[in-house]
């Protein structure tokens, strides 16, 4: 059996960045606004659901080894603490 | 229902039951952040001591608008006297509850010294929420849906209907 590489956490936002832009943004549409992404950096595969849990439960049905980056569809976050600023592109 | 209190720093908190992988409960008291869109954090070592599964990561943006790359992990919780999976970030701060576990919740709060803090669900249980049956549903699905709690394996139907049955009498109907 293949031996899966671990990426590091930079990788992985990097990674998880670029599969996002490339393959996922193309193909949202309007009702996922708000919706979490979440993308297998390895293999590129991912899931959208309003429910992390659930997104994550289908991609890991899928790709048990999955090392996984989460984005939150019309941000460049998964997570917002507080205020929103209005010259960062949250 | 879920009912806490209003401190007298105002901040509005509740106590959650979170499970450790063995299946012991320790009960969490939380701050309710509706500034946080996230479902829970935990400090990295109450995660560590309870050995919740790491799962994931993702970016945090913070109040000051620096950014951090984070990590999720997922626990099983009581709410409202139900378990329910979620997940949980790392984040050495006091424990925040977002409004991801918010969501399908209405949330009731008496800004005063004392005050009550409640949060009742808006709507009944759905079984589609069982997580062997939410690996089979289209991402179309969801799309405009508000979400119920994920509901562990082994809930039989019967209960579930019961629950739904109960739920859907005592929660505020939304025209």
């Amino acid at each position: 059996m293949a031996t899966v590489p671990r990426y590091s956490r930079d990788e992985v936002a990097r990674r998880g960045d670029e599969i996002y832009d490339r393959e996922v943004l193309p193909r949202l549409r309007p009702e996922d606004e708000g919706k979490f992404a979440l993308i297998d950096v390895g293999t590129g595969d991912y899931e959208v659901d309003r429910d992390e849990v659930t997104a994550s439960d289908r991609l890991l049905a899928r790709r048990p080894d999955a090392q996984i980056w989460t984005r939150q569809v019309g941000s460049r976050y998964a997570r917002r603490f507080g205020p929103r600023f209005k010259t960062t592109a949250a | 229902m879920i009912s806490g209190w209003v401190n007298t720093y105002r901040e509005a908190v509740v106590r959650i039951p979170v499970r450790s992988l063995q299946g012991q409960e320790q009960t969490v008291e939380v701050v309710i952040d509706t500034g946080f869109n996230g479902y829970l954090t935990l400090p990295p070592g109450l995660i560590s001591a309870l050995g919740l599964p790491f799962r994931r990561n993702g970016r945090a943006v913070l109040g000051d608008g620096s950014e951090i790359t984070f990590d999720i992990h997922e626990a099983v919780i009581l709410w409202d006297g139900q378990p329910r999976r979620i997940a949980v970030d790392a984040a050495d701060t006091e424990p925040l509850l977002g409004m991801s576990l918010l969501d399908g919740h209405e949330l009731n709060l008496q800004v005063i010294d004392g005050g009550q803090a409640l949060i009742r669900s808006l709507q009944p249980f759905q079984s589609s929420r069982l997580p062997q049956e939410a690996a089979a549903r289209s991402t179309s699905a969801s799309a405009g849906g508000r979400t119920c709690p994920t509901m562990p394996s082994g809930v039989s139907e019967v209960r579930m209907s019961l629950l739904a049955t109960t739920l859907a009498s005592t929660a505020p109907v939304i025209r």
